[in-house]
């Protein structure tokens, strides 16, 4: 085989390979006009996330959001994609960026598509999360961060509702003793209005893989 | 003849590059996030040593108490951070700190920088000693590569 004929095998691969993906996708606006109306089986195969089998049901959560309302998880997401994550704001790598990079997309989508999404942030450390300081936290991300609180054995059983391994808080490895760890489930879960999650995102997933799916799932799961 | 000579020039040129003294040590890429904690920052950075193997024994800020090597571990669905008492640099080989990776955490900031702000970090190597990196900080969510 001639170099060139590699080359432009590889290059035909690249462009074709579910894996690979050019840096030069569309932009979140035009793709949410393009998801509109494909049939379902397309729309799925296109998806970034993970997906679930079995889905998994929509946890009866019942929580306390950052203003001091009670928040039904079930109720108060009912017929809206609900993007559930437990994290806390001490952490520096993976959930600012997990969250920055939701809000990010979220920002530049339709109003159409943002309406029927909600971003639900439940802490994993309620001790140092204080209400003012989890909603200062999520207020970077965007407007539409609901912030849920609660006491240790409501999150851990909260946790295990979503069907979530709970978090850990960690030994301190600095001389405070408020300066601990806390390890926790790094993936966004996607209940559709369905109220069940076929998809969730790890840690990893691009503002271009949200950008691809948010549309979609807000139109909800396509079956 | 001409050609002979240039080919036992350029032999001498390379065994001449061969035997001078070996690439440094480099610290490359330097990045990290204006943080939206009061108390913690994440940093990253490439480290790139042609050399025999090394170890990053210690880092420091003079914005932070203190600086730690932290590693993104995934067991059983829960991600932890480990902490590294020193990070290995393989001989001829690289150590990339990236989120959800490895990255270097500052603790107890002594005051909140911005977006756009440039840090100082001292880098300690047991073999190649200090390497002083200048560390530019991006808003999260503007690193659509992560």
């Amino acid at each position: 085989m001639t170099p060139a004929r590699l080359l432009s095998l590889l290059a035909f691969a690249a462009a074709t390979l579910p894996g690979c993906r050019p840096a030069d996708r569309p932009a979140a606006s035009s793709a949410a006009a393009s998801e509109a109306g494909l049939p379902a089986a397309v729309a799925r195969n296109r998806l970034r996330g993970v997906v679930l089998d079995p889905a998994q049901p929509k946890p009866d959560l019942r929580l306390t959001t950052v203003d001091g309302q009670p928040f039904d998880f079930r109720r108060d997401t009912k017929g809206k994609l609900a993007l559930l994550f437990f994290g806390y704001t001490h952490c520096p790598d993976i959930c600012p960026l997990h969250m920055a990079n939701l809000g990010r997309v979220l920002q530049g989508l339709p109003s159409e598509v943002t309406s029927r999404i909600v971003v639900v942030f439940v802490t994993t450390d309620p001790e140092r999360d204080t209400p003012a300081r989890l909603k200062g936290w999520l207020a970077n991300f965007g407007p539409g961060f609901v912030g849920l609180t609660g006491s240790s054995d409501q999150i851990r059983n909260a946790q295990l509702a979503a069907q979530l391994m709970p978090a850990i808080r960690e030994l301190p490895d600095s001389a405070a003793p408020d300066a601990y760890l806390v390890s926790h489930a790094a993936q966004v879960i996607a209940y559709t209005s369905d109220d069940l999650a076929h998809i969730v995102y790890p840690f990893g997933i691009r503002q271009q893989d949200w950008a691809n799916d948010l549309p979609i799932l807000a139109q909800g799961w396509p079956e | 003849m001409a050609r002979v000579r240039l080919r036992a020039a350029l032999a001498l040129t390379v065994a001449a590059a061969c035997a001078g003294p070996p690439t440094p040590l480099a610290v490359q890429g330097a990045f990290g996030f204006a943080p939206l904690s009061p108390s913690e920052a994440a940093l990253y950075f490439t480290v790139v040593n042609p050399g025999p193997v090394d170890t990053l024994l210690a880092a420091e800020a003079p914005i932070a108490a203190g600086a730690m090597v932290h590693r993104a571990v995934t067991e059983d669905g829960v991600t932890r951070m480990d902490h590294l008492a020193a990070l290995e640099v393989p001989a001829g080989g690289r150590v990339e700190l990236r989120p959800g990776g490895l990255h270097l955490m500052l603790v107890e900031l002594v005051r909140q920088p911005a977006p756009g702000d440039t840090l100082d970090l001292v880098l300690r190597f047991a073999r190649a000693g200090e390497r002083r990196v200048r560390v530019p900080l991006l808003a999260y969510g503007d690193a659509p590569g992560y």
